[in-house]
């Protein structure tokens, strides 16, 4: 999965090269103009190892996770607006699914992407859900409400 | 994929089934696990392992924490699962006696499986062989 996503670059739309105060920078100083949400790396980052050691367990499942659904996974991530979220855990689902997870004591918000189908979010509190949605494609930013709440 | 069909003479509400959690994301709360986490019991392809067990020994015991030295064990009965709105079906494997798959309705809509998965771990209990 490549990093230099459309999501990704949620901020290089925003950049006019003849506004006030834009100097070029090296290419080395570019991160804080392409990305300024400091969870989002760690979060790809863990999404690739998640499928770098998903793998067939008998008796369990099967954690091999496939590029449509980590594509997927990453689309959520990446329609995220917050700059400031703990960082989120991800881990493989038996049969290829990932769960995406935010944690704050007792409360939680759980993304769940399942291949092929579609994705869950549930706002949680003590694991019970007291907020439940299922996202189409199109509605991936309706994240923000759930986090909304989550962080405010 | 086998139409899976639910197996209540073979596989009676009082049957205990383990579940084997791969790593702390299937067990809760994390630190001190009780009980299994609705990870463990939402397999995407909604077949969800299980084996029962009294057809579990030693040896075999042996063999998952030898496989999955990482891993702890939930318990379950038929009868939880099933009032969660799962079913209990025959699906024999190479790995240990008495494997059976947890299933919930094929057609059933994501929001509808997670929750049926966070009921029935919810009823579940961290389980620890005696050898």
């Amino acid at each position: 999965m490549s990093l230099i996503t459309p999501e990704a670059c949620a901020y290089l739309d925003r950049i006019k090269l003849d506004s006030e105060g834009f100097k070029p920078k090296a290419v080395l100083q570019t991160s804080e103009v392409i990305d300024k949400r400091p969870w989002l790396a760690c979060a790809f980052a863990a999404l690739l190892k998640v499928q770098r050691y998903g793998r067939f367990e008998p008796g369990i499942g099967d954690f091999r996770v496939s590029d449509d659904t980590l594509n997927m996974a990453g689309r959520v991530l990446g329609s995220i607006k917050y700059r400031h979220l703990p960082n989120p855990s991800l881990s493989a689902l038996p049969g290829g699914g990932i769960q995406i997870t935010w944690v704050n004591g007792v409360e939680a918000v759980e993304v769940n992407v399942f291949p092929g189908e579609g994705v869950g979010v549930a706002r949680l509190i003590d694991d019970v859900p007291t907020k439940a949605m299922e996202l189409g494609a199109a509605e991936y930013e309706r994240l923000n409400e759930f986090l909304a709440d989550f962080v405010g | 994929m086998p139409p899976f069909v639910d197996d209540d003479v073979r596989y009676p509400d009082g049957l205990r089934l383990i579940r084997i959690l791969r790593n702390a994301t299937f067990w809760h709360p994390r630190d001190a696990p009780t009980r299994a986490s609705s990870g463990a019991f939402q397999d995407t392809t909604r077949e969800n392992s299980c084996f029962v067990l009294d057809l579990l020994a030693r040896d075999h015991f042996d063999k998952i924490a030898n496989t999955y030295p990482e891993a702890k064990l939930a318990v379950i009965t038929a009868g939880h699962a099933r009032e969660c709105g799962y079913s209990v079906c025959d699906e024999p494997s190479d790995f240990l006696p008495g494997h059976v798959v947890v299933c919930p309705p094929r057609d059933v809509g994501i929001n509808a499986y997670i929750r049926m998965a966070k009921r029935l771990a919810a009823l579940s209990v961290i389980y620890t062989p005696i050898l």
